[in-house]
């Protein structure tokens, strides 16, 4: 007999896509509630394909996005799944503790919620056991891995966890644990959340991150999967199910030695072309490489942000949510007349150093992000080193446009 | 780059003008000045370059000639040691082509400009009296920024301030304290309308909580209430029966008791009252409906004897009905017949009448000339052959006529006009000959030159007249103009070298005098011993040595001692006098040179004067040879041989025109003359008799024209005539065989007819005869009938048989109409008689009807009544209707009673009387009624309550349901998130653009400030250099609100503006700030030619000097270009530069 369990974890529900592409009322209508298309693929997926249980790791919820709607839509879905005779599995991830939403809206009979002090369930008749522990709050210092009951002898053993395990790249440190513990406890698959990019720790036992079902920036780029678990005579199997409506992708793009609008925009073109057969996404582009035409991107970095659109649409389902130049240009003897706009531009960067520009920079600059709404603040200049960083980039960028502005002058 | 060729091709005046500046000298300055007169066009050169460089205006003023589209300047321009040919048209684009023609982008000078605008370039480098003086007027007063134009120049752009409020202005629309309008603001509007939505209807985990408790609370309150008002109702409803019931009880026993007289009464009945009043209704009817009857049959009786038949009047009413059509037209017919009788002798008469009108003669029947209709058709149709072909004939012999009078006046008319040719052919023939017309214009065009040339001639002959000496020919010349020309340099050479000699003489003979008067003065000091005499003493004391060497005693060694003491004495004082000797030695040499030269002039000046005579005196021979008077100079000599060679050169030319137009002059001669003979002219010239041969020619010409015309108009008349007599001839015959034709006609038709009578005319009639004969025929037949209806009618009466009274008036129509009365009366009786039977036989049967449904009454209450108990009185059918009146209303009290008794145990909710009335003894009616009202207080209050209640437990439940999984919320909170976004990253470009901003303005403020002082260094030299140090130093000033340039004087140190200056001292200073501001550029890569129109004109020579100068530094750097009509510019320039500038002249 084979029996087939769905694996995913932080689906921050009703959490939005963060993205200035959103802009596009196409897109917008597409992907408005990503997440919850992410959810209903995975519904449909349980229904369709005769998977017995579904299991979430906790961040069903997301922190912010508190409404009693989210939870009263999640309602519905856990019945759809109730209706098919599947079972859900639900461990409180450090969103969902914080989430107050989240205890208000009585789930149905099919989903069992494990409490913080943990506990094992089995599934239907069959000889698997599944292990959870809840967070209690939002934070999670210590490791939850002594709250899990022992494994059941001979059966198959699914503990859930949401942890960093180790800590991540981007993340807190949560429910801290290691591999090798995890390895050691005696269950057969590990089934953790938090951690938004999948990843396979172990395959004996398995232990898997499965990631988020859909990435809501360029921070959670690429395509996105819960994991198939195919369990038969005792052993599992393991394997992805593409969830995720929109991926968000980060490309490259080298114009070395190009020049002229028609070369770029062709070449652009094309580089779009090849992405859109990857699927559809949310592009952040970067233009780099050597080309003479660099200070002219710059200072049409306007119209090239339209063209990209353009193209971008031209090309399938793509959308430029952001596009950088970092092109340099190849040294050269300048042509007449720009020695002395070298000279202002050497100047600029001199200046930009200096202690009184410094000052009145990160003056104004602090004034202006004042006017920013708290939260898109805080996660734009989280602590005095990103904004230092960003007055740093501000800084290099306004430099090199202003500098692209004086050279295209008259021209 | 540098302009190497400027191709003036069409613009201003100039067209195909070029201006070659050549190679640069590979060592040396690129300094050219362009020379020429005003008006020359250098104003238009200068603007001509720059079209070249930034194409045509759409407006040029420079189109005054050459049309604005075809306005084109080219040139030679060299960027980066490469030649450009280069064409500007003045097309709106791709206007910029290259020596091949193709088009070249106009990046290729933009470079090379460095990025500096057209006016810019104006101000700076193209300078004239206006553009050195707004431009120098700007920098020297740039608003708080005295080097902005001058770095523009040297950064090669032409102006950074438009970038940076280009990225102001972009911020702002970002973002602006306090606005409303900028993007952020308008972010910041859809932020708060979408936190708004989101508040306004999302539901929070605590408000799902509270809705949830607040819905539980309702529902609880409402069931409470719900129950209290139900047993509320239930004590009410009790009341309310008890309160039905009492009335009720009472009613009841009412009932009852008037129940009780009517008990022998029976309980049902099957008779309905309304049958019983129905059947006295009808009894009533009945009986008046029998006595009406009879009463009407006896009337009828008496009425029917009365009335006797007639049956023998009955028999003529059908022979009657028989006559009546006859006898209506009997009585017409009686009527009608004289008069029909009448009509017809009438129309006798007018047949007869009307063919006396023609003539015809009534010995016969009038009605043989009545014709049929086809035999009048046939005789219209003739006379009308017969009269077309007569007025046929009338019009062919008119026009035949018409046409031999046309042919006459043709014949009379080309007789006239041949008669009337008087000119001949031979004038043509001569003037073909000689080609008339092109001869005459040949010689005209000849005679022309000619007249020309002697009009030149004369005038130079004019021209020659020196004082009162006239020339009337061309004089022989004894000398060429060369040599006159020759003798006239040699004679003003020797003139100026005799004047020269004579000054120095004159100098000479001063300084001589001088000299003299010196060694005089020398000479004349007392003591002086002078080399003469101190040579004489030294002579005597020599002398006397010889004398006592020769002699050797005393008294020559006396002598001799006596010289040598003196020789000594004069010797000691020369010592003493050594300077004084020296000096008069000097004065004494100088006197000698002087002289010398005195003496060397004076021979000189000798030479020139016998030269110069010399000279003179071949001048006046040449005069005399040339027969002018003495007095003429040597250089009119000159002019005046010239003026006679030139004279002599007219002359010449008028004799080769002669010579070369003599076989022309020839051949106009002899036609003058051969049309002077035939016209009769003799005096007349060649252009007039040519003029009359061409009038006379014309008329020869029309003549033949006009014979020709009137032969052919002869030749069409004369067949015209034949024409129409061929048309006559044939009118004729057929007029003939119409006439033929109709004489026949009449001869059949109408025999009788004496041919004296034409009886063309007589159609009318006989169509009128016709008419009138028709008419008589339909009389005579109306009569016929009438006579016949008489007769018939006539039998008919008779036929009746009535015998009537006697009396005369028994004609048939009057018989007739007794009879039609005897038999009208008789069938009103029959009538009568008929109607009275009927009605008597209906009036029986009448009464015979009523009697039996008055009996049947009778016995259908005798069956009715037999229900009724015998104490009833029944016996009428007013009785019984009474007896069941009082049946019904028994019947139906026992039926209330009924009723009211199980509406009250149905009111009491018991079973039976005896419960009913146990209840209603316990409680009276107004017990109840005031319980009822309590009760009734208390539910209203609590049924407000539950309605409270129930409302805010829908409430609450609605809210709770609406809490539903609908995205609303997920989406806005998306659109929230992405305000958010584009708020941050219009934010993030804010500060980028301000950062670039500050950067840039204070990096250009140090750039500026770095560059400025060597500006105003090398402006300062430059000034200095051209007011040769009157100017040291430059400095600026604060003003109002703006920077001053000041200059500081060398002399006193006050500081001056320009304004202060004079004009040329001020145009030096603007020209130094160009020349710094071309050296910055230059240092900077951007080397461009420098133009300059005339602005040297306001400075004296010392400063034009160091004017040039600078022009000659900038030239070594670039090129240096200026325009004048100066010629002493010119030449100092010259000076200045030596072979380091070239001279252009337009």
């Amino acid at each position: 007999m084979t029996i087939r369990i769905l694996h995913t974890a932080d689906l921050h529900l009703d959490s939005p896509l963060r993205s200035l592409a959103m802009k596009d009322p196409r897109l917008e209508a597409r992907v408005r509630t990503a997440s919850r298309s992410a959810l209903e693929t995975m519904v449909r997926y349980c229904i369709d394909e005769d998977v017995q249980a579904l299991l979430i790791a906790g961040d069903l919820y997301d922190g912010q996005e508190r409404s009693a709607k989210t939870a009263a839509y999640l309602a519905t879905q856990m019945e759809r799944l109730g209706d098919a005779g599947i079972q859900v599995f639900y461990i409180k991830g450090n969103h969902d503790a914080e989430n107050p939403i989240s205890g208000e809206i009585a789930l149905p009979d099919n989903v069992h919620v494990f409490d913080g002090r943990g506990g094992k369930v089995q599934l239907g008749d069959e000889e698997i056991f599944i292990h959870g522990v809840s967070f209690r709050d939002k934070h999670a210092p210590d490791s939850l891995l002594p709250k899990y009951s022992s494994p059941q002898p001979s059966a198959i053993n699914i503990a859930m966890m949401h942890t960093s395990l180790g800590g991540a790249s981007g993340h807190d440190r949560y429910a801290p644990c290691s591999v090798a513990e995890l390895t050691a406890s005696g269950f057969d698959y590990w089934a953790l959340g938090h951690v938004h990019k999948r990843q396979i720790h172990s395959q004996s036992p398995w232990i898997v991150m499965p990631g988020m079902p859909q990435g809501r920036d360029i921070g959670e780029a690429g395509p996105k999967s819960a994991t198939l678990l195919t369990i038969s005579d005792g052993s599992i199997k393991v394997s992805e199910v593409s969830t995720s409506v929109i991926e968000f992708r980060e490309v490259i793009c080298a114009l070395d030695g190009l020049e002229g609008n028609d070369t770029i925009r062709a070449h652009l073109r094309e580089a779009l072309r090849a992405e859109a057969e990857a699927g559809s996404a949310i592009l952040r582009l970067r233009l780099c490489g050597e080309t003479p035409y660099a200070w002219h991107m710059r200072r049409d970095a306007d119209y090239w942000a339209e063209t990209l659109g353009s193209l971008a649409q031209e090309a399938g389902d793509l959308w430029i949510e952001k596009f950088t130049i970092d092109l340099i240009e190849p040294t050269v003897v300048s042509p007449d007349g720009v020695n002395a706009l070298r000279d202002v531009q050497q100047l600029m960067a001199d200046i930009s150093q200096e202690e009184g520009f410094a000052a009145d920079a990160q003056a104004e600059m602090e004034q202006i992000l004042s006017l920013l709404p708290t939260d898109r603040r805080r996660e734009l200049v989280p602590d005095v080193a990103a904004q230092d960083a960003l007055l740093a980039r501000l800084k290099e960028e306004s430099i090199l446009s202003m500098a692209a502005q004086m050279r295209g002058q008259g021209t | 780059m540098r302009l190497r060729e400027l191709d003036l091709t069409r613009f201003g005046h100039f067209t195909d003008q070029s201006i070659d500046f050549g190679d640069r000298h590979a060592k040396g300055s690129d300094f050219h000045i362009v020379y020429g007169a005003n008006e020359a066009g250098k104003t238009t050169t200068m603007e001509g370059y720059l079209r070249l460089l930034y194409g045509f205006p759409a407006r040029d003023p420079y189109g005054f000639k050459h049309q604005r589209a075809n306005l084109c300047v080219g040139g030679t321009i060299e960027i980066n040691d490469t030649d450009h040919g280069l064409t500007r048209l003045s097309t709106r684009n791709a206007n910029l082509l290259d020596a091949t023609g193709d088009v070249v982008p106009e990046t290729l000078l933009q470079s090379a400009l460095g990025g500096l605008s057209m006016e810019d370039y104006r101000k700076l480098l193209c300078l004239d009296d206006e553009t050195i003086e707004v431009g120098g007027d700007e920098i020297t007063k740039s608003k708080g920024d005295i080097g902005r134009l001058l770095f523009s120049a040297a950064a090669g752009v032409s102006d950074l301030s438009e970038i940076l409020d280009k990225v102001e202005e972009m911020t702002l629309d970002i973002y602006r304290k306090g606005g409303s309008k900028s993007l952020f603001a308008e972010l910041k509007r859809q932020h708060d309308q979408v936190s708004r939505e989101i508040r306004d209807h999302d539901v929070s985990a605590s408000d799902y909580r509270s809705l949830r408790d607040a819905r539980n609370q309702a529902g609880e309150t409402e069931a409470d209430l719900r129950q209290q008002k139900k047993a509320l109702s239930l004590n009410r409803v009790q009341l309310e029966a008890l309160i039905k019931a009492h009335p009720l009880a009472r009613a009841l026993s009412d009932v009852e008791a008037e129940l009780e007289p009517f008990a022998h009464y029976p309980d049902a009945l099957d008779i309905d009252p309304e049958a019983l009043v129905n059947m006295l209704s009808r009894r009533v009817g009945l009986v008046a409906a029998r006595d009406r009857a009879a009463k009407e049959l006896e009337a009828l009786e008496e009425k029917r004897q009365t009335l006797v038949p007639r049956p023998d009047a009955l028999a003529w009413a059908k022979p009657l009905d028989a006559l009546k059509v006859l006898k209506s037209r009997v009585e017409t017919a009686q009527f009608d017949l004289p008069k029909r009788q009448a009509q017809v002798a009438d129309e006798l008469k007018e047949m007869t009448r009307r063919l006396s009108d023609l003539g015809i003669d009534l010995g016969g029947d009038p009605m043989r000339f009545v014709l049929g209709e086809v035999q009048l058709a046939a005789l219209e149709l003739h006379r009308n052959l017969l009269l077309d072909a007569e007025k046929t004939l009338e019009a062919d012999s008119n026009e035949a006529q018409a046409a031999a009078e046309k042919l006459d006046e043709a014949s009379k008319a080309q007789q006239a006009v041949e008669a009337a040719a008087n000119v001949g052919p031979e004038l043509s023939a001569l003037m073909a000959r000689y080609h008339g017309d092109m001869l005459l214009e040949k010689v005209t065009a000849a005679r022309h030159e000619l007249a020309l040339n002697k009009r030149q001639l004369t005038s130079k002959l004019q021209g020659l007249t020196r004082l009162d000496k006239t020339f009337d020919d061309v004089p022989l010349l004894a000398v060429t103009a060369a040599q006159a020309k020759a003798l006239a340099g040699q004679i003003v050479k020797a003139e100026e070298k005799r004047t020269l000699s004579q000054d120095q003489l004159v100098a000479m003979e001063k300084k001589w005098g001088e000299a003299k008067r010196v060694v005089e003065l020398s000479s004349a000091l007392p003591e002086l011993i002078s080399d003469a005499a101190a040579a004489e003493t030294r002579r005597q004391r020599d002398a006397f040595w010889a004398a006592h060497r020769a002699a050797l005693v005393d008294e020559t060694a006396d002598r001799f001692e006596m010289a040598m003491h003196a020789d000594d004495d004069k010797r000691s004082i020369r010592e003493g006098q050594a300077r004084e000797i020296a000096d008069h030695r000097q004065a004494i040499r100088a006197e000698i040179e002087a002289r010398q030269d005195f003496e060397t002039v004076s021979k000189a000046h000798e030479d020139a004067k016998a030269q110069a005579a010399r000279l003179h005196e071949q001048l006046v021979g040449l005069l005399q040879a040339c027969a002018l008077p003495d007095s003429l100079m040597a250089d009119e000599l000159s002019q005046w041989v010239q003026q006679v060679e030139d004279a002599q050169q007219t002359k010449a030319i008028c004799a080769a025109i002669g010579n070369e137009h003599a076989p022309l002059f020839q051949r106009a001669s002899d036609l003058q003359d051969a049309l002077a003979t035939e016209l009769g002219e003799p005096d007349a010239e060649l252009d007039a008799l040519v003029a009359m041969a061409r009038v006379r020619m014309a008329q020869y010409d029309e003549e033949q024209r006009n014979i020709q015309n009137a032969e052919a108009d002869f030749a069409r008349e004369a067949a015209e005539v034949e024409r129409r007599e061929a048309r006559r001839a044939q009118s004729a015959e057929t007029r003939s065989a119409a006439r033929q034709a109709w004489d026949a006609y009449i001869a059949q038709h109408l025999p009788d007819v004496t041919a004296q009578i034409d009886l063309l005319d007589a159609l009318p009639t006989l169509r009128a005869l016709r008419e009138i004969n028709e008419r008589m025929n339909g009389v005579r037949r109306q009569i016929e009938g009438m006579e016949h209806d008489l007769a018939l009618f006539e039998t008919g009466i008779c036929a009746l048989g009535f015998k009537g009274d006697g009396s005369p008036e028994h004609e048939p129509l009057a018989v007739f109409a007794a009879c039609e009365a005897e038999v009208s009366a008789a069938l009103r009786i029959e009538t009568d008689l008929a109607g009275l039977i009927s009605r008597m036989e209906s009036e029986k049967a009448d009464l015979d009807a009523s009697q039996a449904a008055l009996q049947a009454i009778e016995a259908q209450v005798d069956d009715l009544a037999s229900g009724f108990d015998v104490k009833i009185k029944t016996a009428t059918l007013e009785d019984l209707r009474e007896a069941v009146r009082t049946a019904t209303r028994a019947i139906d009290l026992r039926a209330t009673a009924k009723v009211m008794a199980q509406e009250l145990l149905s009111v009491l909710n018991v079973t039976t009387r005896e419960q009913a009335e146990a209840e209603l003894a316990a409680m009276t009616g107004q017990q109840a009624a005031a319980d009822l009202q309590e009760i009734d207080t208390e539910i209203s209050r609590i049924e407000q309550a539950l309605d409270k209640a129930i409302e805010e437990r829908a409430a609450a439940t609605l809210a709770l349901n609406a809490v539903i999984g609908d995205s609303d919320i997920a989406a806005l909170t998306a659109r929230k998130r992405t305000i958010e976004a584009e708020m941050e990253a219009a934010l993030l470009k804010y500060l980028e653009g301000r950062f670039g901003h500050m950067l840039a303005d204070r990096a250009i403020r140090r750039y500026r400030d770095s560059h400025r002082s060597g500006m105003m260094a090398a402006t300062e030299k430059a000034f200095s250099d051209l007011t040769n140090g009157a100017y040291g130093a430059l400095t600026t000033q604060p003003g109002a609100g703006a920077e001053m340039l000041m200059a500081i004087q060398s002399s006193d140190q006050v500081a001056k503006e320009a304004s202060a200056m004079s004009k040329g001292t001020r145009f030096q200073l603007y020209l130094a700030l160009r020349a710094a501001a071309y050296e910055q550029m230059a240092s900077n890569g951007t080397v461009l030619p420098f133009f300059c129109d005339d602005v040297f004109e306001t400075f004296d020579e010392q400063r034009t000097r160091a004017a040039c100068g600078l022009m000659h530094r900038i030239g070594q750097t670039g090129q240096a270009i200026y325009l004048t009509h100066h010629q002493h510019v010119v030449d100092i320039a010259r000076e200045v530069c030596g072979g380091e500038v070239s001279i252009h002249a337009l």
